[in-house]
């Protein structure tokens, strides 16, 4: 009775499993086997495979590429996030409109057969889906989803837990990133912060990550995205730092308080890197946008003038005008009631 | 009971074949048989005597045509047409007192059915006679049923020779009736004779009874049926594209070709004989990557980018280097199936097909005996383009060096730097694989610190955003960013792209750090000073982003002009003029300088210290000492939105502007017209 009870039980199974492999089978010999897919039937299918929507995210520390600072120089961490694959595909688009244009005046003009346009028509009337990428909701910021990891020397990429602070809370917290946008946030480590992160090699990366399957609205693009990693080097403060150890740090400390508007100090801090090296353009211009959050209009105007004579002098043969320069020199003028540009 | 077996097989299917096929002479084997055979018999008593004898002649030709051949070179044969012709004489008498009696023999002097049947082995190299049905009881006829002792003598002593022929010991007349060749003769020519004799004495010796069979044969054949193998190229072959997978390695797209050997001019007609067949390759492409700029040139490797990979091809013997396959010996027909390794990948396919003999053929493309290749893939023109991609752009030259890239116009130099198979071959961008347009200059452009492109776009260039990883540098002078680094076949050189980051800079909103307005090649890098940007606004920094790539495309400034001075006077409301000094110099905006031309331009500048107007209330003088009058250039335009395709000068610019034309029409201007992509140019 048993054995009759497994049989009955296991032959459907096997029926169906069966059948299941028939199908399979057959479907691969009619689709041409899983390892060679069917050629597409024309352009416009080639053209229509398109990958899934993917931000970026990129990560800058102070200035661009392979930072290196000296132990307890505050730090920025610049985050934006774009999406290259949208504006690709805008810029496809646009690409295929004027080849439309072009197709259809060598038709009009007779220099193309109707018979050779049709291809080239169908390409051309191709357009793409532009995939955008939707981060962050009302309550929960686009930022909120990003975290930062570190690798040191042989070891795998693991969160930071520097105590980053935000530098200003971003604009808008839920964004769709199209073709032509991009946001951006920056966390700033400050001087006491970063005094106790031990000297070392470090690569540092931003992660934009949305775990999939959590609550949050259905649109939200979800995944994973690492920046492109970047190097940092902290190096021991030296017991005795040159002039130019110590111009170098007080100019990126005024850049840093610069950055988070902290403008008594970045003035201090620019006026202690000149003191080291004069001829410091950006600290000039971080003196003079200073003085000038600080109400110091002649003194911003002062030291905005400064830079402009240093600039002359160091890129007497610059292609482009210092024209950032100039614009502060001539609002301020304007606001000082000067008839001078 | 087993011979009669199969004579009723040999009979059925002669017959069966008979009807069905039409006689070719040309692809037969011939058998002629000459045979006779002879029987008496006599016995004598005490009081009566019988002697009997009989001679039976068979002549016979039987065509064969060959239906096919097995791979140890058996070979069917169906019997389409035969002659024959028998007689028989003699006959014999009883010698009785009493009634005396005389008989003779006769036969049918023709058989439906061949009567001596034949095995023929090329690869052995032998044929064996079957004779069989000859003589027997059931065509051999006696005037006298009752008596006729020497036909059935006659009858016996054939079915001896034939029963000779399945039994071991006794092998005479089998030995003779298998004649031995060369095996796998193109023509076949064979002769021989077998003779058995065959007796039945009885002991007291009354009785004596003999048959002697004597056959002479040939078998001959004149093949003149030749093979014909065809390479099949699948039903979608004219829309097949190579494909790689994410390396070299991986496997992308692939193609199964189909080979079949048939008749000579009869594709429904198989060849006779079966075969093996080996697939070649040849004339592959050997490009490193999968692309132009992947995986990069650290990783890239330059094997073969079209392979026959064992494990789509399980029922052939792969070679080691993916270039060749061969099938299982005994086949009409094979297939292969190939893999691209390259979304560029171009070579041949050949098809030798071996009959087992050895001899050969070389198959050639489906309805076309010139082609002796299939070209993967299609390829009419032979520039190792895909013929359905190049349908779908407005022709240029079909070199594959071509670079006839015409829009945007620009310069009206043609080209982006990409010859036609580079931009067939294509790249990746941002993890996914592109073919570039043959129609549209591309640029690709490397945006580090995700700055967006601005206006750009507004150049009309089909720019290409890349991923880190997706460009190799090389030796260069100022630019050693390159997108084609995989280059190889067909390339006309480096072709460089722009990479763009965000950088403090001492004053500027941005720059094209490199040799000045150029090519790509020119610019080490776009910098464009973010944070000094945004203090104007994002149009501020859309623009400077346009301005700057645009430098790093060719485009000039609208005048190079203005100059500076280091002091001015004003005219006072007195009527006097006080003179100032700058901090170190004022910039003059002059006609055609860098504020020249349309206003709303990208690379014009917005803003200066002063411009000439003859009724201006301030005056300098100019480098060449003459008096200039002009007026503060406040308040400067708003940044630049579009690129100008004309050098009159618009808006501030106008020739009838109330107060005078800020700086004029610009010197250069139309900066549309200038727009070059192609690192070839200078």
């Amino acid at each position: 009775m048993s054995k009759l009870r497994w049989a009955l039980l296991i032959l459907p199974a096997i029926a169906i499993a069966a059948a299941a492999v028939i199908f399979f089978v057959r479907r691969s010999f009619r689709e041409g086997g899983p390892e060679s897919p069917q050629p597409p039937e024309s352009i416009a299918e080639i053209e229509q495979e398109d990958a899934p929507p993917l931000p970026d995210v990129s990560l800058q520390i102070n200035e661009h590429g392979e930072a290196q600072v000296i132990q307890g120089t505050p730090l920025i961490f610049t985050v934006r996030a774009a999406n290259p694959r949208a504006a690709n595909t805008l810029a496809t688009n646009e690409a295929h409109e004027r080849s439309l244009a072009l197709i259809q005046e060598k038709l009009s003009k007779g220099e193309l057969s109707k018979q050779d346009s049709e291809p080239m028509l169908e390409l051309a009337r191709v357009k793409r889906e532009i995939k955008t990428v939707q981060l962050g909701t009302s309550d929960r910021g686009w930022e909120k989803f990003l975290h930062f990891e570190v690798q040191t020397a042989g070891s795998p990429f693991a969160p930071v837990n520097w105590p980053l602070t935000p530098v200003k809370s971003p604009d808008v917290k839920s964004v769709l990133l199209d073709g032509s946008s991009n946001v951006q946030v920056q966390y700033a480590l400050n001087p006491q912060s970063a005094d106790k992160v031990p000297a070392g090699d470090y690569v540092l990366q931003a992660v934009l990550e949305v775990a999939a399957g959590t609550s949050l609205p259905q649109e939200l693009w979800r995944g994973r995205v690492a920046s492109v990693p970047v190097k940092l080097k902290i190096t021991p403060a030296p017991a005795q730092p040159s002039a130019a150890d110590r111009a170098g740090m007080n100019l990126q400390r005024a850049e840093f308080f610069s950055t988070t508007s902290d403008w008594a100090n970045a003035l201090q801090s620019a006026q202690d890197a000149l003191k080291e090296d004069p001829k410091l353009i950006r600290a000039q211009m971080i003196q003079g946008e200073a003085k000038e959050a600080q109400g110091d209009l002649a003194g911003a105007r002062d030291a905005f003038s400064q830079a402009l004579r240093l600039f002359h002098e160091q890129y007497p043969d610059s292609y482009e005008r210092p024209q950032y320069l100039l614009d502060r020199i001539a609002a301020l003028n304007k606001r000082l009631g000067s008839q001078l540009p | 009971m087993k011979r009669v077996a199969l004579l009723f097989i040999l009979l059925a299917a002669s017959s069966a074949l008979l009807v069905a096929s039409k006689p070719n002479d040309n692809e037969n084997v011939t058998l002629t048989i000459n045979a006779v055979c002879t029987a008496t018999s006599s016995v004598k008593e005490h009081d009566w005597s019988l002697q009997d004898s009989v001679t039976v002649n068979m002549t016979e030709t039987v065509t064969y045509r060959i239906v096919s051949m097995e791979k140890s070179g058996f070979v069917e044969l169906e019997a389409i047409s035969h002659t024959n012709n028998l007689s028989a004489g003699g006959g014999g008498a009883l010698h009785v007192p009493v009634e005396p009696r005389k008989w003779s023999y006769s036969i049918n002097g023709q058989t439906k059915n061949p009567l001596v049947g034949l095995t023929l082995d090329y690869g052995r190299g032998f044929v064996i006679l079957h004779p069989e049905n000859f003589v027997h009881e059931g065509n051999l006829k006696s005037t006298d049923p009752s008596y006729g002792a020497a036909g059935r003598i006659a009858d016996t002593g054939v079915s001896d020779a034939v029963n000779q022929l399945g039994s071991p010991g006794k092998q005479d007349f089998a030995v003779q009736c298998r004649k031995t060749f060369k095996p796998w003769p193109k023509d076949l020519q064979v002769s021989g004779s077998a003779t058995h004799h065959f007796s039945m004495d009885s002991a007291d010796g009354q009785t004596r009874q003999s048959a002697d069979l004597t056959m002479s044969y040939t078998v001959s054949n004149n093949f003149t049926q030749e093979p014909e193998a065809e390479i099949f190229p699948p039903d979608k072959y004219a829309s097949w594209v190579p494909e790689a997978g994410e390396d070299e390695e991986k496997p992308g797209n692939t193609i199964t070709v189909q080979a079949r050997v048939h008749k000579k001019g009869d594709p429904k007609t198989p060849y006779y004989k079966k075969a093996h067949f080996k697939f070649q390759l040849v004339e592959v492409s050997k490009e490193k990557g999968v692309c132009l700029n992947w995986p990069r040139p650290y990783f890239a490797k330059d094997g073969f980018d079209l392979k026959i990979e064992p494990n789509s091809n399980t029922p052939l013997k792969v070679g080691g280097d993916g270039q060749s396959a061969e099938s299982a010996a005994g086949l009409d027909e094979s297939h292969v199936t190939i893999t691209s390794h390259d979304w560029g990948a171009y070579g041949k396919l050949t098809v030798t097909v071996v009959f087992d003999d050895g001899s050969m053929v070389n198959a050639h493309v489906l309805g076309d005996p010139s082609k002796q290749a299939l070209t993967i893939p299609e390829d009419d023109n032979g520039n190792h383009i895909a013929d359905f991609w190049e349908k779908h752009y407005i022709g240029g030259s079909p070199d594959a060096k071509a670079d006839d890239d015409l829009v945007p116009i620009g310069d009206k130099s043609q080209g982006d730097g990409l010859s036609l198979y580079e931009e067939y071959r294509g790249f990746r961008v941002q993890g996914k694989h592109i073919r570039t347009s043959p129609t549209g200059k591309d640029l690709f452009v490397r945006d580090d610190d995700n700055l967006g492109l601005g206006y750009f776009a507004q150049s009309g260039l089909t720019v290409h955003l890349i991923q880190d990883g997706e460009y190799a540098n090389e030796d260069g002078e100022i630019n050693v960013s390159v997108i084609n680094c995989n280059r190889g076949f067909a390339t006309r050189g480096q072709q460089h792209l722009l990479r763009m980051r965000d950088e403090n800079m001492p004053g500027l909103y941005g720059i094209a750090d490199g040799t000045g307005p150029g090519v790509p090649k020119t610019t080490k890098a776009v910098k464009i000073d973010v944070a000094r940007c945004l203090t104007k606004g994002a149009e501020q920094l859309q623009s400077t982003i346009a301005h700057e790539l645009s430098h790093g495309c060719n485009v000039w400034h609208h005048g190079d002009d203005d100059y500076e001075i280091t002091e001015a006077e004003g005219l006072m409301p007195n009527g006097t003029w006080a003179k100032f000094t700058p901090v170190i110099s004022w910039t003059v905006s002059i006609k055609g300088g860098q504020e020249s031309g349309v206003e709303q331009c990208i690379m014009r500048y917005a803003r200066a210290s002063y411009y000439e107007t003859p009724k201006g209330t301030w005056r300098w003088k100019k480098p060449n000492g003459a008096l200039q009058r002009g007026n503060p250039y406040d308040p400067g335009e708003n940044p630049g939105t579009i690129f100008c395709d004309d050098p009159k000068g618009t808006g501030v610019n106008a020739e009838k502007r109330p107060g005078g034309s800020k700086a004029g029409d610009a010197t250069k201007g139309n900066c549309k017209g200038q727009f070059c992509v192609n690192d070839n140019k200078n």
